[in-house]
């Protein structure tokens, strides 16, 4: 562990406890929240999450053992975790067995 | 007190059995992941930040340190976060009457579950406060020992994981999955994937050794498009966004 990383997680540390306190900081009184931040805050949870979902998916491409098998790999594990989660809800269930197929395909 | 008690610690079982076996996917994948961090690290992260999501992207970040600027990490933060600067505001009312040392710990411990739990409460007073502050502390607990316990395992796993690192993928899948079982979640997620993938295709073709940084043109096009398309995708969903 580098001085860098341990920034890194202080950084985040920070970031998550400052967005935690905005709304008691200044919308303690009367003031009303401004529509338009109200609106981001509403739709970016679930476009940021699925950035994070291309983003890792692209990151298990770079795996060097798997090579051409990791596209299809990573988008039928994909398929597994999204239909399992979709008709069991349960998260754990989900990921490992995403996670089993993915390491057994690649 | 004793019977708050037990109402709150019942009331956060399922949260005990979320945070426990998420604590310990991300312990494992953590030490598995990343070079030199062991259960005091996970310990560290899980105390301070206690938030799946970051800690899963956190993961990968920390792994490849190297080519997360201070400022790219704050704003990956931020974006990944947003969610928990709306929360306070159902809350602030409830809030402001508490002493500030059990106000501070609980906006700093108000995760999405502890938040469906206390804002969902129809507790009142003091009875409300003290209910909220068991149930932050049990929350705060489970995901705390979770994680220290998978990092300690996670040292002595010495079979293949190759592959382990797709758990991440899958927990935002998870996510994302239970986020567009409502309706109006999905054009939003739609258009948060679509612009990743763009600038992903964009920076591989033209900028192959700084991938990382397309995270950055990701945010800008989707926050620009969602607030082009504001007006159209408010009247789809009418009241709701």
């Amino acid at each position: 562990m580098t001085l860098h990383q341990y920034t890194l997680i202080a950084i985040m540390a920070v970031v998550v406890i400052v967005l935690r306190s905005i709304p008691f900081v200044l919308f303690s009184g009367k003031r009303k929240v401004p529509p338009t931040l109200l609106y981001l805050g509403k739709v970016l949870t679930a476009a940021a999450i699925a950035m994070l979902v291309v983003y890792s998916l692209y990151g298990n491409l770079n795996y060097p053992q798997a090579g051409a098998k990791n596209l299809p790999a990573g988008l039928l594990a994909s398929a597994v975790t999204i239909i399992l989660h979709w008709f069991f809800k349960n998260p754990l269930i989900s990921i490992i067995a995403g996670t089993a197929s993915y390491m057994f395909l690649i | 007190m004793k019977k708050l008690f037990r109402k709150a610690f019942a009331d956060s079982l399922p949260v005990l059995m979320g945070y426990l076996s998420m604590g310990i996917a991300f312990g494992i994948l953590l030490a598995t992941q990343v070079k030199g961090a062991n259960f005091l690290t996970a310990a560290m992260m899980s105390f301070s930040t206690i938030s799946g999501s970051m800690q899963f992207a956190a993961v990968e970040m920390l792994a490849n340190a190297a080519s997360y600027t201070l400022l790219l990490t704050a704003m990956l933060a931020v974006l990944i976060n947003i969610r928990y600067a709306m929360y306070g505001i159902s809350l602030v009312r409830y809030f402001a009457n508490y002493p500030w040392y059990i106000r501070y710990y609980l906006i700093w411990t108000l995760t999405d579950e502890t938040y469906a739990l206390e804002s969902s409460t129809t507790l009142r007073g003091r009875k409300r406060m003290y209910y909220s502050l068991l149930v932050s502390s049990f929350d705060h607990l489970y995901w705390f020992t979770g994680s220290v316990i998978g990092a300690a395992a996670g040292a002595f796993i010495t079979f293949d994981t190759a592959g382990i690192d797709f758990a991440m993928t899958a927990l935002f899948l998870v996510v994302l999955t239970d986020l567009v079982r409502h309706k109006a979640n999905r054009l939003p997620a739609l258009t948060g994937g679509l612009s990743t993938l763009l600038a992903l295709i964009f920076f591989v073709a033209f900028y192959p050794d700084a991938v990382n940084r397309m995270l950055l043109a990701a945010m800008a096009l989707m926050i620009a498009v969602l607030l082009i398309l504001r007006k159209k995708y408010q009247k789809k969903y009418g009241g709701t966004l």
